[in-house]
C-alpha cells in the first residue's frame, strides 16, 4: 500500500476517532450531570472509556505532520516513544476512569444494584446504580 | 514408621475430595459470575496481541524501525538497528513470509495472521461461552443461542477487519509506518474500541433480536417442512388408493355397459 493511500485510510479513522470522542464526552458528562442532580437511577458503562484508544489516530496524524516538518532523527525517536506511551496511557485511563467514577458514585450515596445484560464482544459492563434502595 | 502412621499415610494417599453442589446453586453462581467470565473471554485475544507487542518492543526497543522493500519480486522486511542487541530477530533482512516474522506480527502478513488468529480464538471462546450458557439455563432457547452466536461472529469479524485495515494503514503510513510495533498497537487499539461501537449499534438497531426472531421463523418453516415430508407417504398412499378406486369403477362401468 502506498503512503498516500494509507494517508486517506487514516483520514477515515480520524473521522471515526472524532465521532468516538463525541460519544465519549457526551456519555461521560451525562453521567456526571446525573450524579450532580442526584438522579434516582444511573446506568454507568465501564466499557465506554475504551473509545479513548481512538485518540492514537489523531496522534499518528500529528506525528506525521511534525516529523515531516522537523526531519531530525532525535525527533523521530521521541515521536515513536510518544506514540507508545500515549497508547499505554489511554489503556490505563480506560480502566482507571471507570474505577474512579464508580468510587465517586458510591461516595455520593449511590448503591450498586447489579449489572445489565453484559456485553458479548466489547469490554466492560453496564452497571446499575440507585440513589435509594435497589429495586 | 508405626502401623498407625502407615495406615494414615495409605488413607491420605487414597483421599479424594468430592464437592457436591446443588444444581440451582450452581446455576445461580453461574448467573452471578457470567459477566466476569465473559469479560475474561473478551480480553484473551487483545491480551495475547499485547504480549506479542511487548515482545517486539523488548527485542527492538521503542524506536525499532523496519523498511519493506522488494528484491527479485519478493517482499523483504529490512530491520534497522543492531542485530546483535536483539534476541528474536538476529538477522537484518527477512522474507515477508518468514515464519518468525509472521509469528511476531511484523509486516502486513504478520498483522493479518495475528488478527486472523485472534478472530478464530475469540469465535471459539465466544461460542463455547454461549453453548455452555445454553446448557446451563433452562429458559435458554436454541434460537437464542443461534442468534447470539451469529451476531457475535459478525461483530468479531467486523472488528477484526477494522483492526487489520488499521494495522495496514499505519504500517504503510509515511513516518510512523517505519515503527515495528506501531501497526500492531494501532490494530489492538481499534480492536478494543470497535467492539464497544458494534455493541452500541447492535443495541440501537436490534440486530441480535432480529436474528433470533428470524431463526424462530425459520424454525417454524423447518417444522412445517418436516411435517409435510413426514406426510408424503400418507398422501401417496391415499392418492394411489383413489386412483385404484377410480380404475376399478371405470372397469366395472365398462363391463356393465358391455352386458
Amino acid at each position: 500500500m502506498s503512503p498516500k493511500t494509507a494517508n486517506y485510510g487514516l483520514l477515515l479513522f480520524d473521522a471515526l476517532a472524532l465521532l468516538g470522542f463525541y460519544i465519549l464526552f457526551q456519555e461521560h458528562f451525562l453521567v456526571v450531570s446525573q450524579i450532580d442532580s442526584h438522579s434516582e437511577r444511573i446506568i454507568f458503562d465501564t466499557g465506554l472509556y475504551y473509545l479513548l484508544l481512538f485518540s492514537v489516530f489523531p496522534l499518528v496524524r500529528i506525528v506525521q505532520m511534525v516529523a515531516l516538518i522537523a526531519k531530525t532523527k532525535e525527533f523521530h525517536w521521541n515521536l515513536d516513544l510518544l506514540f507508545i506511551v500515549w497508547f499505554i496511557l489511554c489503556l490505563v485511563l480506560a480502566n482507571a476512569i471507570p474505577y474512579k467514577m464508580q468510587k465517586d458514585l458510591i461516595a455520593t450515596g449511590y448503591q450498586y444494584c447489579g449489572r445489565m445484560e453484559s456485553y458479548r464482544v466489547a469490554r466492560g459492563s453496564r452497571n446499575i446504580y440507585q440513589f435509594s434502595e435497589c429495586k | 514408621m508405626t502401623p498407625k502412621q502407615e495406615l494414615m499415610k495409605e488413607l491420605k494417599a487414597n483421599e479424594y475430595n468430592v464437592h457436591i453442589i446443588e444444581w440451582d446453586g450452581f446455576v445461580k453462581e453461574w448467573e452471578n459470575k457470567k459477566g466476569i467470565v465473559k469479560t475474561g473471554v473478551n480480553y484473551v485475544s487483545p491480551a495475547m496481541d499485547s504480549i506479542t507487542a511487548v515482545k517486539l518492543l523488548r527485542d527492538f526497543g521503542i524506536t525499532g524501525k523496519l523498511v519493506i522493500k522488494e528484491y527479485g519480486g519478493k517482499a523483504y522486511i529490512i530491520l534497522k538497528g543492531y542485530p546483535g542487541c536483539r534476541r528474536i530477530f538476529r538477522g537484518t533482512r527477512y522474507l515477508e513470509t518468514n515464519p518468525k516474522v509472521v509469528r511476531m506480527a511484523v509486516g502486513p502478513k504478520g498483522i493479518l495472521k495475528s488478527v486472523k488468529g485472534g478472530f478464530v480464538l475469540s469465535v471459539v471462546l465466544c461460542t463455547g461461552f454461549h453453548v455452555f450458557d445454553y446448557f446451563i439455563r433452562d429458559e435458554a432457547t436454541l434460537f437464542e443461542l443461534l442468534g447470539r452466536v451469529t451476531s457475535d461472529i459478525i461483530k468479531i469479524g467486523v472488528s477484526s477487519i477494522a483492526a487489520v485495515t488499521t494495522g495496514l494503514f499505519v504500517g504503510s503510513a509515511a513516518v510512523i509506518g517505519g515503527s515495528v510495533a506501531a501497526p500492531l498497537i494501532a490494530a489492538i487499539a481499534v480492536g478494543l474500541a470497535a467492539g464497544w461501537i458494534l455493541e452500541k449499534i447492535d443495541e440501537n438497531v436490534g440486530a441480535t433480536k432480529a436474528l433470533i426472531e428470524a431463526y424462530k421463523e425459520l424454525g417454524i418453516g423447518i417444522d412445517e417442512t418436516v411435517e409435510t415430508i413426514k406426510d408424503i407417504p400418507n398422501m401417496l398412499t391415499s392418492e394411489v388408493y383413489r386412483y385404484e378406486r377410480w380404475l376399478i369403477n371405470r372397469v366395472l362401468n365398462q363391463n356393465i355397459f358391455q352386458y
